[in-house]
């Protein structure tokens, strides 16, 4: 059972003896105390859950947890989680990661996992910016803003990371601010507690490369959803993904729907092909002998 | 004397059912306890364009692909044309074309000595008045060479029977009708030195293609997860396991690309799941960071590399063994790994196991570098003999080892042991827990930037490897006298034409052998320099127009054999022939024994 409680587990169990690498003052902080309070609070046993992440600052967060991790490389948590999650369907995976592992190098899983509606938890910390390369532009960056790899201003505009997990099917969408780690955690809770593919977009500012102004900005235009919002109607949900985050950061969840998991899928299928079993090795090396049957009576 | 192989070749359009001609002769054949190799070959055309096939069928197990035709049918020369460096006639060569083609006689794409032999046969006519369809012509070929090489009709009668039944017994009579007419007509042209069916031994065999061989292998092995993305000549492995991992338990995942496949594999490896991603070169290219990851990290993988022409795009369909350095030293950084190379349809069972035994027992990635040439060719073999079957599984932690383990620094994953291979922990294992990482770690996995930990987990990754030769010298082939004066050292599916040229070397009198390593790295070195240390010359036969075999060979034996080594490489596309084998090792100067 994968989201069976074990004997009262509290946040100091969840918490590895690494030091992060973190500047002080980073959002990250405010997201791997609230990752310790969602597992604490849902009493996930460390070696029944999976942590994966891809190459970045927030992909540093794997070593900060206490259960089995995986720090894999830039771009490919998604279907490294992937893989974990179909060969033990019984474990919990969660994946982190930054805005560029997740929506640059490693896009296209991204859309393939939300379709796929892979049962993990993918929590995407977005700072719009690079921070351990130090400080280049970034695919949801703001346009206009001066980085070391937009000198003159970004002279693109940045993606809508909660407009496409809605457009690829992702079964849970969900905003939260590292800020705020009370509502984080209680999104990262129902993120993990959702079967199927959950997102959450995480907003975690960059102090060194953004600035501590960065922090202000989002906290000037954050707001929980609208009264009466209700997450499974989706026109609700799409005006929200629709909102444009320099103007107004809608934090709570988003968008929830039920429908069958890639585990249920494969699940079928073996089902299918047993139907007529059990097979040996010998029924495949049986199946490359011509008219094998005839054969075995000849002698 | 009579012949104990023949090999015959047939070249049409779209639709003029040569592939299945050819399945159906070697259908026959194995029953009747003949081997056999089928070479398809196919235009650039989606679906219906020209094909071909060659085909050598033998009273033993058949080794190469063979140089010399017996018999060729052409449907057209226009279809003919496009294989004609396939498909060679010799003045030996009976040759077959449909009366209806009405090329000139100084167009045909024949050599003018060959074309005044040419047999015009009506395979159309004769289909359309005995099957009442133009589309049985291939059948009335099967017994036109059935007929002109004295392959009995009763087992092609009986096939005609299974192969329709559901179509019912007017459909099975017109085509035995065609079949009878085909062998009638071919009664004129029989080759009276070919009595192949006499040799038969009756002992019903097996056929498989390559890439079947090596699905089936993985299965065997206990693998039980494959993400792969379709790419040529790889896409049949990854279908065979959607169809028959399932049945075991397994899954197969179609990847999204080449990295995620990739990335797959290696997380359902770290949950403890066997598994492989199958590719071929420009897939493999896009691996490559990732199998540096599983090295790192390591996890045990199967990587599948069923190499085509390259490089980019190149020749999807032919074959070339242009990826071996890649395979070797492609990954960034100092990656171990182990490399294993398959020679024939055989090897694609056998030494799939192996790979997976490696990677299980070594916590490594393992690459298995295949070929179009074998992965696509359906050969009639001995059916593999299963209770050989030796199946490894990963060390794992003891219960003790984890109950001792120290909650605050979790299980030491990457602890030091006197063979360099740690017991590995995976997710759901109570007391487990690690953190892996494609960073440079500690015992404990934590990323560690200092120079001690990286020289320390390097020589653990590499001295790991220590023992792969000597466990696995099964992997290297011999054949031929052990004092031989004169070796061919090759590898891959080259091996066919090279054992098959120190036969005949042997048979004229020449002290003979061939190494062909299937271990390529770590190179058996010892293993190799004892095989060649009698040989005076040691010629390096490859299909590579870089020689990237004897580059690496170079590399790796000692300067006094490498002294001794003569190269012989050329670019991939046709498979090696043994007449080439023979002409290169008997050029002037080069025949030690001889000169």
């Amino acid at each position: 059972m994968a989201h069976e409680a074990v004997a009262r587990l509290t946040v100091k169990d969840y918490k590895s003896d690494l030091k992060p690498v973190w500047c002080p003052g980073c959002g990250d902080f405010g997201v791997v105390a609230a990752i310790y309070q969602a597992l604490a609070k849902l009493g996930l046993d460390p070696d029944q859950t999976v942590l994966v992440s891809g190459i970045g600052c927030s992909s540093r967060i794997p070593g900060y947890v206490n259960t089995y991790s995986f720090n894999t490389i830039h771009g490919r948590a998604l279907p490294v989680a992937t893989g974990v999650k179909l060969a033990n369907p019984q474990l919990t995976v969660i994946v982190a990661g930054g805005d560029g592992d997740g929506f640059a190098i490693g896009t296209s899983h991204f859309v393939h996992a939300a379709r796929r509606n892979v049962d993990l938890t993918y929590v995407m910390m977005d700072n719009g910016i690079y921070g351990l390369t130090k400080g280049q532009v970034s695919p949801t960056s703001p346009h206009d803003l001066v980085t070391k790899t937009s000198t003159y201003g970004n002279p693109e505009p940045p993606m809508n990371p909660v407009l496409m997990a809605l457009s690829c099917g992702a079964t849970f969408i969900a905003r939260a601010f590292s800020g705020d780690p009370k509502s984080s955690q209680e999104i990262l809770a129902a993120a993990i507690r959702h079967r199927g593919f959950s997102f959450v977009h995480m907003v975690s500012p960059c102090v060194t490369y953004r600035g501590r102004e960065q922090f202000d900005f989002v906290r000037e235009r954050i707001r929980p959803v609208p009264e009466g919002f209700d997450p499974r109607n989706r026109d609700q949900s799409r005006a929200i993904a629709f909102e444009d985050t320099e103007q107004v950061i809608t934090l709570g969840v988003l968008f929830q729907d039920e429908r069958p998991t890639l585990e249920d899928g494969h699940e079928s299928a073996r089902r299918k092909a047993q139907a007529r079993g059990p097979f040996t090795y010998d029924d495949l090396l049986h199946s490359f002998i011509p008219d094998y049957q005839a054969a075995a009576a000849r002698g | 004397m009579a012949r104990k192989d023949l090999v015959v070749g047939m070249a049409g359009a779209g639709g003029d059912g040569v592939v299945s001609a050819g399945e159906l002769i070697l259908n026959v054949a194995a029953q009747e306890g003949l081997f056999g190799m089928l070479v398809k070959s196919f235009g650039p055309q989606i679906r219906g364009g020209e094909s071909s096939i060659r085909l050598r069928l033998a009273a033993e197990p058949v080794l190469s692909q063979g140089d010399e035709l017996d018999a060729l049918i052409a449907f057209n020369w226009a279809d003919y044309g496009r294989f004609r460096t396939e498909l060679v006639p010799t003045a030996a060569t009976i040759i077959f074309v449909d009366e209806q083609d009405k090329t000139p006689e100084n167009e045909i794409p024949l050599p003018e000595a060959l074309r005044g032999g040419i047999r015009r046969v009506p395979f159309e006519a004769i289909a359309v008045e005995k099957a009442g369809t133009a589309l049985a012509k291939n059948i009335v070929a099967v017994g036109v060479l059935a007929g002109a090489l004295g392959l009995p009709t009763a087992g092609f009668v009986k096939a005609i029977g299974r192969r329709f039944a559901k179509k019912g017994e007017k459909v099975i009579a017109a085509n035995v009708a065609a079949l009878e007419a085909g062998f009638a007509l071919a009664a004129p042209f029989r080759r009276a030195d070919i009595h192949l069916a006499a040799a038969a031994a009756g002992e019903p065999l097996m056929i498989i293609s390559g890439n079947d061989a090596t699905g089936f292998g993985a299965v065997a092995a206990g693998c039980r997860f494959i993400a792969s993305y379709p790419i040529t000549p790889q896409s049949e492995v990854m279908e065979y396991l959607n169809r028959e991992l399932p049945k075991f338990g397994g899954t197969m995942v179609q990847g999204e690309d080449e990295l995620a496949s990739i990335a797959m594999a290696i997380g359902a490896s770290y949950a403890g799941v066997k598994a492989i991603t199958a590719s071929s070169g420009p897939g493999i290219s896009l691996k490559l960071e990732a199998i540096g990851l599983a090295s790192i990290a390591e996890i045990p993988l199967v990587v599948l590399n069923v190499q085509r022409v390259g490089p980019s795009t190149g020749i999807p369909t032919k074959t070339e063994q242009g990826d071996l350095l890649q395979g070797i030293f492609g990954t960034h950084g100092d990656a171990s790994k182990i490399v294993v190379a398959t020679t024939d349809v055989e090897d694609c069972f056998w030494v799939t196991v192996d790979a997976f035994n490696l990677a299980e027992e070594y916590q490594t990635p393992v690459l298995i570098l295949s070929e179009q040439f074998v992965g696509h060719r359906t050969d009639a073999i001995r059916p593999f003999d299963l209770t050989r079957l030796r199946v490894a599984e990963r060390k794992r932690p003891t219960e003790a080892e984890l109950q001792a383990v120290e909650h605050r620094h979790g299980f030491a994953r990457f602890a030091h042991t006197e063979d360099g291979v740690s017991p590995m922990s995976v997710p759901g294992m109570p007391g487990g827990s690690y953190l892996n990482s494609g960073l440079e770690h500690d015992a404990y996995g934590s990323p560690a930037s200092g120079v001690d930990w990286h020289e320390k987990m390097t020589a653990k990754r590499w001295h790991k490897l220590d023992t792969v030769a000597a466990r696995y010298d099964h992997l290297t082939l011999v054949a031929g006298d052990p004092d031989a004066e004169v070796a061919i050292l090759a590898w891959g599916t080259t091996k066919g034409a090279v054992f098959e040229a120190v036969e005949r070397l042997r048979a004229s009198g020449v002290k003979a052998k061939a190494v062909v390593p299937r271990l390529l790295w770590p190179f058996p070195v010892a293993r190799v320099e004892r095989e060649l240390a009698s040989a005076r010359v040691i010629h390096v036969v490859e299909l590579s127009y870089s020689a990237q075999f004897h580059t690496f060979v170079k590399s790796q034996l000692s300067a006094e054999l490498g002294g001794r080594l003569v190269r012989h490489a050329r670019s991939g596309g046709a498979p090696m022939g043994v007449g080439e084998v023979l002409e290169w090792v008997k050029a002037p100067g080069r025949l030690a024994a001889a000169d």
